[in-house]
């Protein structure tokens, strides 16, 4: 990446703010840096020897009434030991609200990641496009999270999050193509025309889903059948190991509603432009990243009879990190 | 690499993306799409010899802002028209007082007269905008027709207290080197100061090979048709080229030669707009204020969204490099001009690349007939 921002200012930041993590970008020199946390909490007893533990660990955490709270990355680690399920900020890609202090708590995050603006400084962040069938107004989410940014310092701007995905990896066809952002609460779509949004949207099956429908068929905790599918699971449609077998199913299930989703969203799109060459389709998010899922994918694609050619089918470069990369070139591109 | 057969949205897509794939920066090459995109969706304006039409360009800017109320069902996302508002009106600038080296005027504009020198007289005919357009003839215009902004591009050192006497010593030697190449009629200093370099009733040589129009006038060369306003900055610092004195400075010097001699808003512009090289034909042989210079702080409208004369009037081309220095403003205007080139060509029934060697041909027969003007003058 070549462009350096905004001559003697501060850097730019692209904030992938998704269900299961927040992934700050920023350019240093001519590479991008990365962090990234969870974005999830787990509530532990207050107790002072807990607090001094956590305090020469190092662990960030926050004390909330008898509670201490743990957010980020140490959260998994801390539900796992204590065999409780880690809580989220987010919930289908937009603010838990169940949670009413899931804005502090993303806050807290993003300030671990990105630190507080210096003046002037851009962020770019993410939000969900509407998911298909159940219409909610994200304008709460996209304003709280504006205001929450804007508290920080930044002059923040929100980005579609399939847009992102075009951003981050589509450069060498003008940013034209379909990209997808496979997280944990939803699959998000947008195709782009000469990077303009031309069809954006959402679907409610991701990652959380797989996890919970898994585990309620193995009587497992949704964050224990999470780190099992991050740590050792593949796609290949013939699995001996039950867990392997009904992950697998759902992940059928998810990437069948997604390219049916792909399909009817095409087909019923008006003013489309007419597109004499074929597009490229690009899958980003922690959810398409194990073994063998561009592979099903794009079977399930050529089988679906989708309208539009497509050049090709493939991962991003880096899944987990594409979004938050889409947000600091929009970032960027934006100064 | 994907071109529209025929897309009412994107009809000058295949254009936009062989221009696009020249930039090799992601991030530059977005910036070029999107501010391509945003005129693309501008409404079409055909008749750019209409003056009330010069400040009423609508332009669609697609913002930033969130996509995530696109609905389920697929759609076209829209863009948001912001209407070219008109520059505020001019206000009756006088002069006040006036002693042996400087001039106070009515709007507190200072300027200091103690480097003034005189040049050759101002004196260039007027070209019709339209080709062919009748000719007024023998009819010479004396007062500027418009302003070019330029940088001085010399040496700079931080503006901080303890630099004090190196700025004093740069801004000096700036202007003694500008007085002995009798560059620009006035320098804004690094301390808001305006000197007066080459008289007002006399060419400078500012802008070279260089071109612009307004409604009714094509102007080429604009040493003898537009005064040159520098400020003593560069465009390669690592903060903004100017500061709030210099600012300040240049809307006070503007209105005053605005008021003076009725300069329409849309002949102020920058030198990076009106500059041109005729070896090959490209724009942009200078490109200072190619980007960030304060039009609205001067009291002038957004003027780099205005389509570029040399591209759509005379043909000339681009190239990356003009990109790489310029910004959105100007690629605003660089999309526009191309439209409208398209559409004459469009209009007169012939092919784009016939219609631009047309008006090349053009630009040299007028310049022929100017510098063949010159030399009976000088004869």
């Amino acid at each position: 990446m070549k462009s350096e921002g905004t001559k003697g200012g501060p850097s730019a930041v692209g904030l992938d703010v998704g269900t299961s993590r927040i992934v700050a970008a920023r350019q240093v020199d001519q590479t991008i840096k990365y962090d990234i946390q969870l974005n999830a909490f787990v509530s532990i007893p207050y107790s002072k020897m807990t607090e001094n533990v956590l305090k020469k660990e190092g662990v960030p955490f926050s004390v909330e009434g008898s509670d201490i709270i743990v957010h980020g990355n140490e959260s998994e680690r801390f539900a796992d030991l204590l065999k409780k399920e880690t809580r989220r900020t987010m919930a289908r890609g937009v603010l838990n609200s169940d949670e009413p202090d899931s804005v502090k708590l993303i806050q807290a995050i993003t300030t671990s990641l990105a630190g507080r603006a210096e003046k002037g400084q851009k962020l770019c962040y993410t939000v969900p496009a509407a998911p298909l069938g159940a219409e909610q107004d994200l304008t709460y989410h996209d304003v709280t999270l504006r205001d929450m940014l804007s508290g920080l310092g930044y002059e923040a701007k929100s980005i579609n999050e399939g847009l992102a995905v075009v951003y981050a990896e589509l450069e060498s066809t003008n940013y034209t193509g379909i990209g997808i952002s496979c997280g944990g609460g939803l699959c998000n779509v947008c195709f782009a025309y000469l990077s303009v949004p031309i069809v954006s949207f959402s679907i409610a099956k991701a990652g959380d889903f797989i996890d919970a429908s898994a585990a309620s068929v193995m009587g497992e905790r949704a964050n224990r059948v999470r780190i099992l599918k991050e740590q050792s699971f593949y796609l290949n449609g013939n699995f001996d190991d039950k867990f392997k077998q009904v992950v697998s199913v759902y992940y059928d299930d998810m990437m069948q509603s997604l390219v049916n989703a792909l399909r009817n969203a095409f087909t019923g799109a008006r003013n489309m432009p007419r597109l004499s060459r074929p597009i490229p389709l690009i899958l980003s998010g922690g959810t398409a990243m194990p073994k063998g899922f561009r592979d099903r994918f794009a079977k399930i694609m050529v089988e679906s009879e989708f309208p539009v050619e497509i050049s090709e089918i493939r991962l991003a470069a880096d899944p987990l990190t594409a979004t938050a990369k889409g947000a600091l070139v929009a970032a960027l591109s934006d100064m | 690499m994907i071109a529209p057969e025929r897309s009412q949205e994107f009809h000058n897509a295949a254009h936009v993306e062989r221009r696009a794939r020249k930039i090799d920066d992601p991030v530059q090459r977005l910036k070029y799409l999107r501010a391509a995109a945003a005129i693309t969706e501008a409404p079409k304006q055909r008749t750019w010899a209409v003056p009330a039409m010069a400040f009423s360009i609508v332009v669609l800017v697609l913002t930033m802002r969130s996509d995530a109320h696109l609905r389920a069902k697929p759609e076209i996302r829209r863009v948001t028209p912001t209407i070219r508002m008109a520059a505020p009106e001019v206000p009756n600038v006088w002069r006040v007082e006036a002693g042996k080296d400087f001039e106070v005027y009515s709007n507190g504009l200072r300027i200091d007269n103690q480097l003034a020198v005189s040049s050759r007289p101002r004196s260039y005919q007027l070209v019709p905008v339209e080709e062919g357009g009748k000719r007024l003839a023998g009819a010479l215009v004396t007062t500027p027709a418009g302003i070019v902004f330029h940088t001085t591009e010399s040496h700079q050192v931080p503006f901080e207290a303890p630099e004090q006497r190196n700025l004093q010593r740069i801004t000096r030697e700036t202007l003694l080197f500008v007085r002995n190449k009798q560059a620009y009629h006035f320098v804004i200093d690094r301390f808001g100061r305006v000197h007066r370099i080459v008289a007002e009733s006399d060419a400078a040589n500012h802008a070279g090979n260089s071109i612009w129009a307004d409604a009714k006038s094509l102007y080429l060369e604009l040493n003898q048709s537009f005064l040159g306003i520098a400020f003593e900055a560069s465009m390669q610092a690592d903060q903004a080229p100017i500061n709030e004195a210099q600012i300040h400075s240049g809307k006070v010097l503007t209105e005053m030669l605005r008021s003076k001699y009725r300069i329409p808003a849309e002949n102020c512009v920058t030198h990076a707009q009106v500059s041109v090289n005729p070896g090959n034909m490209r724009i942009g042989w200078h490109a200072d204020w190619g980007k960030d210079f304060p039009f609205q702080q001067m009291g002038l409208p957004e003027n780099y969204e205005l389509p570029l004369p040399s591209l759509f009037l005379l043909g000339f081309d681009y190239d990356p490099v003009y990109i790489n220095a310029t910004g959105t403003g100007i690629w605003k205007a660089l999309a526009l001009a191309e439209e409208r080139t398209r559409d004459a060509a469009g209009a007169k029934g012939i092919a784009l690349a016939d219609y631009q060697a047309r008006l090349r041909r053009r630009y040299r027969d007028e310049i022929t007939t100017l510098r063949y003007r010159s030399s009976d003058e000088e004869n």
